[in-house]
């Protein structure tokens, strides 16, 4: 099932606070399987009841897509199992690596070469086969560009068109990248072609320093970042899109509120484009 | 446009090094190209990330060392130690397999055995159970063939690894500890004597024998009065029986 809406990014120290939603008030859920696959008890009990009250997308962590180290085919295995388990059609990962001799449980960025585009895609491809699913790429935030031969743009379109795979645009990440390597939000996502943008994600950063911003998800989405959600509606049309929130929980009123502001922009889009 | 790159695969010694540099930052304080401030970024991020998680899964090992300690620990453990999960769950398990070779001196004694205890509450906090096995009420010694639930564990430490805290050191002393998780999916423990940590064993292998015969046999290979042994171990059966830890088997 395709993904529509607004959508939150479902996290342990939530759960309690958003039992008694419904998909009134949050169109879908998301996940990241490697917190859930294997998970029983009091855990996997309150995950069931979510998962049978919403429709839910995974978006993963420890896939690795772009380390040296080799792919982890029975994860991806588990993964599928996941996926079937719950009847969740919608994979997305990190255009990244978080491994190398091991894992190390966040996210670096691959350098953007051809060669290493070329090897991405290889595995991209690899791991769609596995699962029988489209795996949908999502450009990271990141603060440095260790042996940079292309543009961010570049290398993501290079990646995508290789493997024909799907791209989750993060448009947080598209606005900490623009300010930390200092490119063109806009003009970025402007020039993604619109067939390969499979959903959104939007969430708050901190400012680091005036030129270093860090993708925290620990704040509230700021001003700049919510125009580049409208920008990327009028550009691609209305995508579902998911807010992200990890730590530094608000009330849960806060929250939706940011929730229904996203569902306010895609009313105000569908709107404009009716008319147009 | 693209530059050529004279090795193909040279992306990924870009990656080991950047990788290398985050593990290890006195070990490799640069990176080519990323400067000082934005390479810091990430090693904090990373640190801060796996402090978190070995902090919370284990409050009280960590809680016994100084804060210098800890953060050479945690340093020692991302440096030294190559994690093979995907799983954030299974850091802890990483952790552990790491404190079995950790050299460093400052760790008591007690330091795995702890870490150990520690993650036992985890494991059975999150178990995936195999089958739906409900607990039985009512006892019947001479005719119930009977187990244990699947979501009990019995597991000897040569420390009181339970009684340990920061203000409670321990001296070596064998000690067993039941960890089960309830029918409500609360994790708890009960500390176990000899004979019922025995009993424990004999109960989680049994197929084919009642409570009184596994009592009986306990106190046959044990050599000791029969009478003794079926009377305490109905006691223990009782109180488990109570808890609802015991299960029916079918002959």
């Amino acid at each position: 099932m395709a993904l529509q809406g607004s959508g939150l990014g479902l996290r342990r120290g939530m759960m309690e606070d958003l039992a008694g939603l419904s998909n009134q008030d949050v169109d879908f859920l998301e996940v990241a399987p490697e917190n859930w696959i294997g998970v029983g008890g009091r855990l996997g009990k309150a995950f069931r009841e979510f998962t049978e009250r919403f429709p839910f997308a995974c978006h993963g962590l420890s896939l690795s897509i772009g380390s040296s180290d080799k792919l982890d085919v029975s994860f991806v295995k588990d993964v599928k199992g996941f996926l079937d388990e719950h009847q969740i059609d919608i994979y997305s990962e990190h255009l990244s690596y978080c491994s190398h001799d091991g894992h190390m449980y966040d996210l670096m960025p691959i350098p953007f070469t051809l060669p290493a585009a070329k090897y991405v895609a290889d595995r991209i491809a690899q791991v769609q086969e596995t699962l029988q699913r489209p795996l949908i790429m999502e450009n990271v935030s990141t603060y440095a560009s260790p042996g940079q031969e292309m543009s961010e743009l570049d290398f993501l379109l290079e990646v995508v068109e290789r493997a024909d795979c799907k791209i989750l645009l993060d448009v947080n990440n598209v606005y900490v990248n623009s300010i930390n390597h200092g490119f063109d939000a806009r003009h970025y996502i402007q020039s993604i072609p619109s067939k390969y943008i499979e959903y959104l994600h939007i969430a708050g950063h901190y400012d680091e320093a005036p030129d270093l911003l860090v993708d925290t998800h620990g704040a509230s989405i700021k001003s700049p970042v919510w125009d580049l959600l409208q920008l990327s509606y009028e550009v691609h049309g209305v995508l579902p899109t998911l807010l992200e929130r990890d730590f530094n929980f608000p009330p849960l009123n806060e929250l939706m509120s940011e929730v229904n502001q996203i569902k306010q922009f895609q009313q105000e889009a569908s709107r404009d484009q009716a008319l147009a | 446009m693209t530059k050529h790159s004279p090795n193909p695969l040279g992306f990924q010694q870009i990656q080991k090094n950047f990788s290398d540099a985050i593990r290890d930052p006195k070990g490799y304080p640069e990176v080519a190209g990323v400067d000082e401030r934005r390479m810091s970024v990430y090693r904090e991020l990373f640190f801060n990330n796996i402090e978190g998680f070995i902090s919370g899964g284990f409050p009280v090992l960590m809680e016994l060392l100084s804060q210098e300690q800890q953060t050479e620990l945690v340093r020692d453990f991302f440096i030294k130690h190559a994690c093979h999960s995907p799983y954030f769950l299974k850091i802890s398990e990483e952790f552990l397999e790491y404190l079995l070779d950790c050299q460093l001196n400052f760790l008591p004694e007690y330091a795995y055995q702890l870490a150990h205890w520690e993650w036992m509450e985890l494991y059975a906090d999150v178990y995936q159970n195999t089958s739906e096995q409900m607990p039985i009420s009512e006892l019947d010694f001479e005719k119930d063939l009977i187990g244990m639930i699947e979501c009990a564990w019995c597991q000897a430490y040569d420390y009181p690894v339970h009684q340990i805290s920061v203000n409670n050191a321990c001296e070596a002393a064998t000690s067993y500890l039941m960890v089960y998780r309830n029918q409500q999916l609360k994790v708890e423990f009960v500390a176990l004597n000899p004979l019922s940590a025995m009993l424990f064993q004999c109960l989680q292998g049994n197929q084919h024998l009642t409570a009184d015969e596994i009592l009986r046999d306990i106190a046959t290979q044990q050599k000791m009065d029969i009478n003794q042994v079926v009377q305490g171990g109905r006691q223990i059966l009782q109180q488990w029986c109570d808890l609802e830890l015991l299960t029916l088997k079918s002959r």
